[in-house]
């Protein structure tokens, strides 16, 4: 099994791991020949992400070899990865490999970088290689198409005022906010089932897109298509997924009433040759 | 809208919720609050254990529209407040949750954190240390109470986003106003907020229990002391027109408040300008507080105290 790479774009690199970071301490690392795939998978509630990038998006000079048909697993602990690709941000070159520490044999990925004072700085990323067997299972979700899309609004904005939401939630809706959508271009948050307060905050004016080959909007009545179609969420997921706003170009909700709220954030400015987009999926709680 | 509907009760819409957030916070000291709405404003009333009370009167020149429509007349008829009774009108009275209140009121206001201090600064209300999240509050923010038992509902409007915030009311247990006797009162001093400010923080050093205040015709004139375990303080002020606007106080006086009930004018002492303290004969005291705001009329808040009997002294 071998793996070494330059990295070629740390700048996205950086972006990626600290749009996962909130998430989740670790993440399914999957190599392979021709695309590297990000995932957070956390049984059936939590939030999960799928990003899967093409190989010259991130690096360069890739060499890979495994007797599982050149596929690597790994589990990498996110905060560790995310401080080594930090530092090299000023980095002339940066190989990123697999190996073993020498003192204990454990999995490492192992960054050299080569600062502007050709100095040369490793640090070592401890990661646990999962088997093929154990990755099997883990599937991308599969929704379907949505019962409404939306651009969100800035994400910061969105996440001021969920932050505001979550401090007045009380014992009595534990820390669900309601997140809808409509095909009129208009998207709310709300707090309810606590018994001082509810809170709602709706916006307008935002986009639909439409998915190619598709006839969503084209047969809706006005009022099924005013009609807001809403998921219900765990709050604070939903905060930590906002964070990754400072990041986002731009951002799509799909809701898919009742069952789940699927995000798609642009890392990348639309038709950017390395496209990079994060897939969000957070499951509806029912009330 | 359908016409047939009874107008709301009170319905008021306002581009200066920053200041009534900044007048809220001062009474932030209990999570509960009552609200009074008359004619003339609102008036938010805070307690507590029954011994000391805040009043914030927000005055309707802070709306830019204000309608109250008179609830019809009902036999249980509440004591007005002596400061602002109407003969014939009754005002509404109902609790809220005041924690939830503040929180909707800047809902907005955490990336408002962001931006500095735009233009239009907020003169006196910058308020330094308490507050560290700015509101921006560009748009519009309207206050709505259909009818009796109604929730209030307050809508604010930030650049096209609309937030709609719904806050359960419930009756108050009625409490009277804690009274001050203006045909006895034993001292009335006026002076900068800060001065005062500075002379709590002063004593809040030591944990302390209980607040002396002492105020005579001749010297030490005005003094504040506190005494904890750790030892005492004792704040004076000398009888100095820069320094007191106003001193009347005819013979000596000494009462005594629990400190812990003080710290609670603490941000109001932070944010105003200018404080008028009187006490009356039964060492109820009063420190009214003009909260200024640019442009515009000033506020106040006036908090209430009880002071220990006399006879529960416990000094050597």
């Amino acid at each position: 099994m071998r793996f070494k790479t330059s990295v070629r774009n740390i700048s996205t690199f950086i972006k990626l791991t600290s749009c996962l970071t909130p998430i989740s301490k670790t993440c399914w690392l999957r190599l392979s020949e021709d695309e590297v795939r990000f995932v957070i998978h956390r049984g059936d509630h939590g939030t999960q992400v799928w990003a899967t990038v093409s190989i010259g998006t991130l690096f360069d000079e890739y060499r890979i070899t495994s007797a599982n048909s050149n596929i690597i697993n790994l589990e990498v602990p996110l905060s560790l990865l995310h401080r080594a690709l930090r530092s090299c941000s000023a980095a002339v070159d940066a190989v990123l490999r697999l190996t073993k520490r020498a003192s204990d044999g454990v999995p490492i990925l192992c960054l050299t970088i080569t600062t502007s004072i050709s100095t040369l700085v490793t640090q070592e990323i401890p990661v646990r290689v999962l088997s093929a067997a154990s990755v099997e299972g883990l599937r991308e979700p599969e929704i379907g198409e949505a019962d409404a899309n939306i651009c969100l609004p800035p994400l910061t904005q969105v996440r001021a005022i969920a932050e505001r939401m979550m401090k007045l939630s009380s014992a009595g809706n534990d820390g669900k906010l309601i997140l809808a959508a409509n095909w009129k271009g208009e998207f709310l948050m709300r707090l309810e089932g606590g018994e001082m307060v509810k809170v709602e905050s709706r916006w307008r004016d935002l986009q639909n897109p439409v998915t190619e080959d598709s006839d969503q909007q084209q047969d809706l009545s006005d009022e099924e298509a005013s009609r807001f179609k809403q998921v219900r969420v765990d709050g604070r997921e939903w905060v930590r997924l906002l964070k990754v706003g400072v990041l986002a170009r731009k951002c799509v909700a799909c809701f898919v009433e009742g069952r789940a709220l699927v995000v798609y954030v642009w890392l990348t400015e639309e038709g950017d040759r390395d496209e990079t987009v994060l897939t969000y999926y957070m499951a509806s709680y029912s009330a | 809208m359908p016409s047939n509907l009874p107008p709301p009760l009170f319905a008021a819409t306002t581009t200066s919720a920053r200041h009534i957030n900044s007048l809220l916070k001062c009474c932030g000291f209990d999570s509960k609050a009552c609200i009074q709405i008359t004619s003339d404003g609102l008036r938010v009333t805070v307690e507590d254990c029954n011994v000391m009370q805040a009043h914030a009167f927000i005055d309707k020149a802070l709306f830019n529209s204000y309608t109250f429509n008179l609830p019809s007349p009902s036999p249980s008829s509440s004591s007005p407040d002596p400061g602002e009774s109407h003969e014939e009108e009754e005002p509404i009275l109902f609790a809220v949750s005041l924690t939830a209140l503040l929180e909707c009121l800047q809902i907005f206001g955490a990336e408002a954190g962001r931006d500095k201090w735009g233009s239009g600064g907020g003169g006196t209300m910058a308020g330094g240390v308490f507050d560290q999240q700015v509101l921006r509050i560009g748009g519009s923010c309207k206050f709505e109470y259909e009818a009796v038992g109604s929730p209030l509902v307050i809508t604010l409007d930030d650049a096209g986003v609309i937030t709609t915030c719904t806050l359960s009311t419930w009756a108050p247990t009625l409490v009277d106003d804690i009274p001050i006797i203006r045909d006895s009162l034993t001292l009335k001093i006026i002076m900068k907020s800060t001065w005062l400010f500075d002379a709590i923080t002063e004593l809040s050093s030591t944990s302390v229990e209980k607040l002396q205040i002492l105020a005579s015709p001749s010297a030490p004139y005005f003094s504040l002391s506190a005494s904890g375990p750790l030892g005492s303080t004792v704040v004076e002020f000398a009888n100095d027109r820069s320094l007191l606007e106003t001193f009347v106080v005819p013979e000596t006086v000494q009462y005594r408040y629990r400190f812990g009930l003080i710290k609670h004018a603490v941000k109001a002492m932070a944010v105003s300008s200018k404080v008028s303290i009187r006490g009356d004969r039964r060492g109820t005291l009063s420190l009214q507080f003009m909260v200024e705001q640019d442009g515009g009329a000033p506020s106040f808040i006036d908090f209430r105290f009880l002071a220990y009997a006399a006879d529960s002294s416990d000094e050597e």
